[in-house]
């Protein structure tokens, strides 16, 4: 069952006097409650792939599709409300409000939206309940990203867009975060968009999609994920 | 520097055109702070220079000395000789009431002066110069100039005949002062001495100068000045309202001072020798006006006899005039009754005429009555007698048709019975034609016959011949038939032989011929056989009509026979109707000759009766006439009666009149004789008086003033001082501020270029190389801000704030000039601020290591509020109101940069709303409230009652009530300080409220001013520092000194007053107060009648001044208007000032949390949420900031208001509500309006922005 379609999706931009283009002609389809992965090197498209998803930005051409919905032919209030209620965002710098603590910025995503998780209970979920009254410049960076994906899931959302969650983390933070990210696929059935240029990450996806140079290069169900735990970089 | 100069400017560039916000931020807030610094300062020397040049241009005097008893030319070169002194112009100048064509006497000073030296071309040292404006100079001593309208209240057109009035109280004989008292204004001018609009005090009319004149000093004839004009040596250069020039001309004053009492020794000697010889003169003049004075006394007595002897005559003549009167009336009384008796006569006869044309009126309308009815009847018959014609006429036409009828018939009948007659006889000749016919068919029958026989006999032999030769027929016919078939055949040739060879005479052929002629012969007698049988049938039937036709004739004849009797009847009958129609007709004729000679007689009658009635009216005007006559004659001869009578009372009036002029005369000349004897004792005893007086002349006194006595320079500099007051003070907020923008500003810049910096560390560039980018940065904003601010400054303020005064004076040309000193001034104060703020803006980051700069910076980590510990309050607050709590104290600087920006808008805004109420709560509360008198009396406290003074203040329609009071200039000190008042001492203490209300202001108590109360005003008591129950000392004009204790500090804001009790005055001094002023509430309210009070009142002898309090109030106003331009300056400064330091902040807000904002737009804010999110916060500074703006403001207006005061005017301390609101108002609104400006920034930040890495 398809649950995110891209169909034959075009991005292009201006640059000076060329056009670059940035995604060209893509199309996957990915089923509900994967975990999917998106990998391939700098300026593949990976980015802007998740930003066409997750709302942030439009296509010039082509259909997204999510569920039944058609994403691209939403106005830009309907795509703050888009993002509002169906899209959980992972940041590479986890982008938490530095003013507020962490139970605060959680709070901040939940209060928004129309059935949220309780904001305890996001952070509980991603293990941080005794750290909720921290401000982030308290927290570590993997803590920090642990708020964030608290963050993203107390709204709820149909899925999760993560871009390089584990980018700025060491590896074994970084592993554990990935840890998180799977396990949350797997118990909340939500359907997660890991970005990533890191190859070896593709090996506990249950989808893997190869970019290059604004192509979809390869995609491929891979038949048995390995845990988080087992990959190494 | 760091790079190569190009490189290093293009870097500089880019940086400046990367952040242009925040450099036009400090350019613009150093721009303001300079423009107000600078503006302010250089408005107060623009405004001095600009007079001063004006001084300079018409060589304005610098002292000038009056002197009660004039100048002498002496005098005169005396001062030239002095030292110090530049020129000296000698003048008269003189108040007096003139006149103007439109009556109306203005009271205008008269400035005698050498005008022709005003047209030489170096000024001709003229001191004052009066500015041509429009028109000439005076080319003859009966022409002058008029000060232009303007600085003084009444501007005289050119052309004006001006007459000095005569009754010029300083002047009972004005011929002793002006040659010359009628002048024509040939110009106007303007002079640097009159340029306020603030009154000046003139000693006749109202009180008020109304205008000013300038004429030939030879239009007077005083043998001294009154004035003397001077101007200093080495105080030209010296600018006017600066203390150097002050004291300056101090010094000269205090020489002139010295050197008038010298002066006046001599002139007291002088004039002591002129009034001996006065006296004389005056003892001569008196030996000859003795001599005069007897003479006539001697005619007097003569003219008296004369008198007598006329009026004898005159009763001769009265006493004739009355007889003359009597007879007159008597002749008159026969004659109108004589008059009266005809006119009752003919009246008589009119009425009986009346009656008979009344009865002739009657008669005539009856026989018109008849007449009518006559001619209706006759109008009736004509109509029958035409309908008889009508009706005979018809008849006659029936008639005659019936003979015609008749007549025709009867030859018809003639003509029918002739025709019958021819007939029968055309009947005869028929049947005689027949019977001939019938014989003579008889004889054509017989001859036929005979033929036949022969011809029978003839075939006889033929056939026999035949049948002989043998041609057998049966018959003649046979034969026949075959010879007719065949012509000339065989039968024919062998018949024809047969016969001839027989001997027969005959052919064949002659036999068929004679047989044919037969046949013819047969056939013509059966035809005639027909027609005679036809004829005779034809004629039977003709002799039968011809029988009928005779019947009927004869029927006819019968019938015609009855008709022509008929008619005979007829003609009987019409010849009777026509005979009695001729009849009618004669009758109808008659009537009508007898209705025409009716209608004639009417006729006649009409006119006679139209002649009596022209006769009977006739006769009535003609009895009016005489009536009217008689009455009018009678009128004019009682008239010339009763005029007669009144010329005689006249004349014994007169007579009367002459007999008692003539015993008055007698008694005149009894009590001229007494008066002349006594006067001349008395002018004897004058004679000696003043030789005795001679010691009493008054003393002669120079009075010495410098311009601070010029009500136009005092008023200008007092003026120009609170402008420079309200520069020292204003723009150092704007100074504070500049440094705090800069330092928000510069700390955000080095933080956003952190990594940079530190990158350039590593690479071993000095921290002094890396500094002066942001040096230079600021310092470039710095530096344009002070141009720009200086520009805007130097050229605007001095500019609006000279406007604003304009409306109170007349002003020169401002000249504005760019100070350097003041350019350099504010520039090194903001360069000092900025710099300051930069350097402590990078020092901090620049301190750091290079590998802890090229680091992120940690972000800055968030702080607990004191909110958080009340959670009641916390846990209801959604996260954009706790990041909004905690940014408000996480960012102090920011903070404090906007709280006190914002704050300094609102004070700025309170402190101009608030000036507008100071002013206002002046003319107020003082005119309002504490004044309750309107009109101030100065009286001269020798003169004792005062007829005109006395009418005024008892009409009640006029004066409500009055106080009179005891009022000096003295002096009030105490803790080392003296301060010029006005000592004032009611001569009853209780009455004193009557006319002021003396309070306490904070608490509004009222001060009961007793027997014991010495009460100072709270302007005063505060700058002397004085509380009740304190002792100071009071100098009065005397200059005697005493002390007394303070009861009471009372609220009052125009003047200074001391007010003490009688009691205690006259312990202390040796003076008993007498009433010298009257202050008096009125009922007069228009400015006219105001005027005219005052006129009046000046004409008293013992009123030297008098002035209504709302004069003073109406300039007030006019300075509370010329305050709106400057509030109006205030609104746009502090609107500005809030707008960039709320810019900056929001600026800095954005810049620095674009991230986290991309981030709250990635999570699916909606932009209205994303905009409070920062919003917020900028409200809540505003709000805070306007708060503390209140408390700043009304320092700030206490500071203004006190420093702007003069010193005896105390402003209102208090800003009023509204005048905070709309303070509040206007600074919220100014937010409000930066907040929307700004908000499309919040919409341009990009979601991708949410992806980059940490700065």
């Amino acid at each position: 069952m398809d649950f995110v379609v891209f169909d034959d999706v075009c991005k292009h931009y201006q640059m000076g006097t060329h056009i670059i283009k940035a995604v060209d002609h893509v199309s996957f389809a990915v089923d509900e409650g994967e975990f999917c992965v998106i990998v391939g090197p700098s300026g593949a498209g990976k980015t802007t792939v998740l930003n066409i998803l997750g709302g942030m930005d439009s296509c010039d051409s082509g259909r997204i599709l999510l569920g039944d919905r058609d994403i691209s032919a939403l106005s830009d209030r309907q795509l703050t409300d888009y993002r509002r209620h169906d899209v959980g965002f992972v940041f590479q710098f986890y982008n938490l409000v530095q003013n507020l603590t962490a139970l605060e910025n959680v709070e901040l995503a939940s209060e928004i939206c129309k059935d949220p998780y309780d904001p305890k209970d996001a952070l509980a979920m991603v293990g941080l309940s005794d750290r909720m009254f921290n401000f982030p410049s308290e927290l570590s960076g993997g803590e920090q990203q642990r708020v964030a994906i608290a963050r993203a899931l107390a709204k709820n959302p149909k899925m999760l867009l993560c871009d390089e969650p584990t980018g700025a983390l060491d590896f074994a933070t970084g592993r554990s975060i990935l840890k998180l990210l799977h396990e949350t696929c797997k118990n909340t059935g939500k359907t997660v968009f890991v970005i990533t240029h890191n190859q070896a990450i593709p090996r506990m996806a249950d989808r893997v999609i190869h970019m290059r140079s604004g192509n979809v290069a390869n995609m491929h169900r891979n038949p048995n994920p390995v845990p988080a735990e087992a990959i190494e970089w | 520097m760091v790079a190569s100069g190009r490189t290093y400017i293009k870097t500089l560039f880019r940086q400046i055109r990367g952040n242009m916000g925040r450099f036009a931020a400090i350019l613009g807030i150093v721009a303001l702070g300079v423009g107000f610094f600078a503006g302010m300062l250089a408005t107060t020397r623009d405004m001095q220079a600009s007079v001063d040049a004006y001084y300079d241009r018409e060589s304005t005097a610098d002292v000038f000395v009056k002197a009660n008893m004039g100048i002498t030319r002496e005098d005169v070169e005396a001062v030239s000789a002095m030292d110090g002194i530049e020129s000296v112009m000698p003048a008269y100048v003189t108040d007096a009431l003139i006149y103007t064509e439109n009556e109306k006497p203005l009271a205008v000073r008269i400035y005698g002066v050498p005008l022709e030296r005003l047209e030489e071309p170096s000024g001709g040292a003229f001191i004052n110069r009066p500015e041509l404006v429009e028109g000439r100079m005076p080319a003859s001593d009966n022409e002058c100039l008029a000060h232009e309208l303007g600085a003084l209240p009444t501007g005289i057109k050119l052309g004006t005949v001006l007459t000095v009035s005569p009754e010029n109280r300083s002047s009972d004989n004005t011929g002793d002062i002006y040659r010359v008292t009628e002048y024509t204004v040939v110009g106007t001018v303007a002079s640097p001495f009159y340029f306020s609009w603030e009154p000046e005090p003139c000693t006749v009319g109202n009180g008020r100068l109304d205008a000013v004149i300038y004429v030939n000093e030879s239009a007077y004839v005083l043998d001294v000045y009154t004035d003397l004009y001077l101007t200093a040596r080495d105080a030209g250069e010296l600018e006017a309202f600066t203390d150097e020039y002050e004291a300056k001309v101090e010094e000269i004053v205090g020489k002139l001072e010295s050197l008038g009492e010298a002066r006046s020794a001599i002139r007291h000697n002088g004039i002591l020798a002129e009034a001996r010889a006065e006296i004389d003169k005056a003892k001569a003049k008196f030996e000859d006006a003795k001599a005069e004075a007897q003479a006539e006394l001697a005619d007097a007595w003569a003219e008296i006899e004369k008198g007598r002897a006329e009026l004898d005559d005159a009763r001769c003549q009265i006493e004739e005039g009355k007889a003359e009167l009597s007879d007159a009336k008597t002749k008159l009384a026969e004659e109108t009754t004589r008059a009266r008796e005809e006119i009752e006569r003919g009246k008589l006869e009119l009425a009986d005429a009346l009656v008979e044309l009344e009865n002739g009126e009657r008669r005539l309308a009856e026989a018109e009555q008849d007449l009518e009815d006559g001619r209706l009847e006759y109008n009736r018959g004509y109509e029958e007698y035409r309908n008889g014609l009508r009706q005979m006429e018809e008849a006659q036409a029936a008639f005659d048709r019936g003979e015609k009828e008749y007549l025709a018939g009867l030859e018809q009948w003639k003509a029918a019975g002739e025709q019958i007659a021819a007939e029968e006889q055309k009947l005869i000749e028929a049947e005689s034609r027949l019977s001939k016919a019938e014989a003579e068919y008889a004889e054509g029958l017989a001859a036929l016959q005979e033929q036949e026989a022969q011809f029978d006999a003839l075939m006889s032999q033929v056939l026999s011949a035949l049948d002989a030769s043998g041609m057998p027929f049966g018959s003649a016919g046979e034969l026949l038939a075959v010879l007719e078939a065949d012509p000339g055949g065989p039968v024919h040739a062998a018949a024809s032989a047969i016969l001839s060879g027989a001997g027969i005479p005959v052919t064949p052929d002659d036999l068929l011929t004679t047989r044919q002629a037969i046949a013819y012969a047969e056939a013509g007698l059966n035809a005639a056989a027909a027609e005679i049988a036809a004829g005779w049938a034809v004629c039977s039937v003709g002799r039968h009509s011809l029988e009928q036709a005779g019947i009927e004739h004869a029927a006819a004849k019968v019938q015609l026979d009855a008709a022509g009797a008929e008619i005979e009847e007829g003609r009987w009958q019409l010849d009777d109707g026509w005979a009695q129609l001729a009849s009618a007709k004669s009758t109808l004729d008659d009537a009508r000759d007898r209705l025409e000679s009716g209608e004639s007689e009417i006729a006649k009658a009409r006119l006679e009766l139209d002649d009596g009635w022209r006769e009977y009216h006739e006769g009535v005007a003609r009895l009016t006439d005489a009536e009217a006559e008689l009455a009018a004659e009678v009128a004019q001869a009682e008239e010339d009666i009763s005029a007669a009578e009144a010329e005689l009372a006249k004349a014994e009036a007169d007579y009367a009149d002459g007999l008692r002029q003539l015993e008055e005369g007698e008694a005149e000349y009894w009590q001229a004789r007494a008066d002349v004897e006594e006067e001349l004792a008395g002018a004897w005893q004058e004679i000696l008086d003043a030789e005795e007086g001679l010691s009493d002349i008054e003393y002669p006194k120079w009075y010495v003033f410098d311009r601070k006595s010029n009500v136009s320079y005092a008023s200008f500099s007092t003026n120009t001082e609170k402008v420079a007051a309200i520069a020292k003070v204003f723009p150092w907020f704007f100074f504070f501020v500049a440094a705090l923008v800069a330092l928000t500003t510069m700390a955000r810049m080095v933080e956003e270029e952190r990594t940079q910096l530190g990158t350039l560390k590593a690479l071993g560039y000095p921290t002094w190389a890396i500094m002066s980018r942001y040096v230079v940065y600021c310092g470039s904003a710095t530096v344009l801000g002070c141009v720009a601010g200086a520009f805007l400054g130097f050229k605007l303020l001095p500019n609006v704030i000279w406007r604003v005064y304009k409306t109170v004076y007349r002003l020169p040309p401002l000249i504005a000039e760019f100070r350097w000193d003041l350019a350099i001034l504010s520039s090194a104060l903001a360069l000092l601020c900025t710099m300051g703020a930069t350097v402590s803006a990078c020092g901090g980051a620049l301190r750091e290591k290079p590998a802890a700069l090229m680091r992120p910076r940690p972000p800055k980590a968030g702080k607990r509020v004191f909110l958080e510990r009340i959670p009641v309050i916390w846990s209801r607050l959604n996260f954009s109101h706790k990041a909004t709590a905690r940014n408000l104290i996480r960012y102090k600087r920011n903070f404090f940069m906007t709280v006190l920006g914002v704050a300094g808008c609102t004070a700025l805004l309170v402190t101009g709303f608030g000036l507008r109420d100071s002013i206002g709560d002046l003319a107020r509360t003082q005119f309002d409230e504490i004044t309750k008198y309107d009109l101030y009396i100065g009286l001269d406290s020798s003169c004792g009652d005062d007829p005109i003074l006395n009418e005024f203040l008892s009409d009640p329609a006029r004066v409500a009530q009055y106080v009179e009071a005891f009022a000096e200039t003295g002096y009030v000190m105490a803790n080392g300080k003296k301060i010029e008042t006005t000592v004032m001492v009611p001569m009853d203490s209780r009455e004193l409220a009557k006319v002021v209300t003396l309070r306490e202001r904070r608490s509004g108590r009222e001060i009961s001013f007793s027997d014991s109360s010495v009460v100072l005003t709270e302007k005063m008591a505060g700058n002397l520092g004085l509380r009740p129950g304190d002792t100071f000392t009071i100098e009065n004009s005397d200059g005697e000194t005493g002390e007394f204790v303070l009861s009471d500090i009372a609220e009052y804001y125009a003047g200074s007053y001391a007010y003490a009790n009688r009691d205690d005055y006259s312990k202390v001094f040796t003076k008993d107060p007498a009433r010298n002023v009257l202050m008096a509430s009125t009922r007069i309210a228009g400015s006219q009648e105001q005027d005219e009070v005052i006129s009046t009142l000046l004409t008293s002898d013992s009123v030297l001044g008098a002035q209504f309090i709302s004069q003073i109030r109406e300039s007030l106003d006019t300075v509370l208007n010329s305050i709106d331009l400057i509030v109006v300056v205030l609104i746009v400064s502090s609107g500005a000032l809030a707008a960039i330091v709320l810019y900056n902040l929001i600026n800095i807000n954005i810049e620095e949390r674009k991230k986290e904002l991309a981030t709250l737009k990635v999570l699916g804010f909606h932009s209205e949420e994303v905009a409070a999110y920062i919003f917020r916060e900028i409200s809540i500074l505003s709000v805070v900031g306007t708060i503390l703006g209140f408390g700043l403001g009304v320092l700030l207006h206490g500071f203004v208001v006190r420093t702007v005061e003069q010193p005896d005017f105390m402003f209102g301390r208090d800003v009023s509500p509204l005048s905070m609101a709309l303070a509040g108002g206007f600074t919220l609104a100014f937010s409000f309006l930066v907040q929307v400006a700004m908000s499309p920034r919040l919409r341009r930040i990009k979601m991708v922005d949410s992806m980059k890495v940490i700065e």
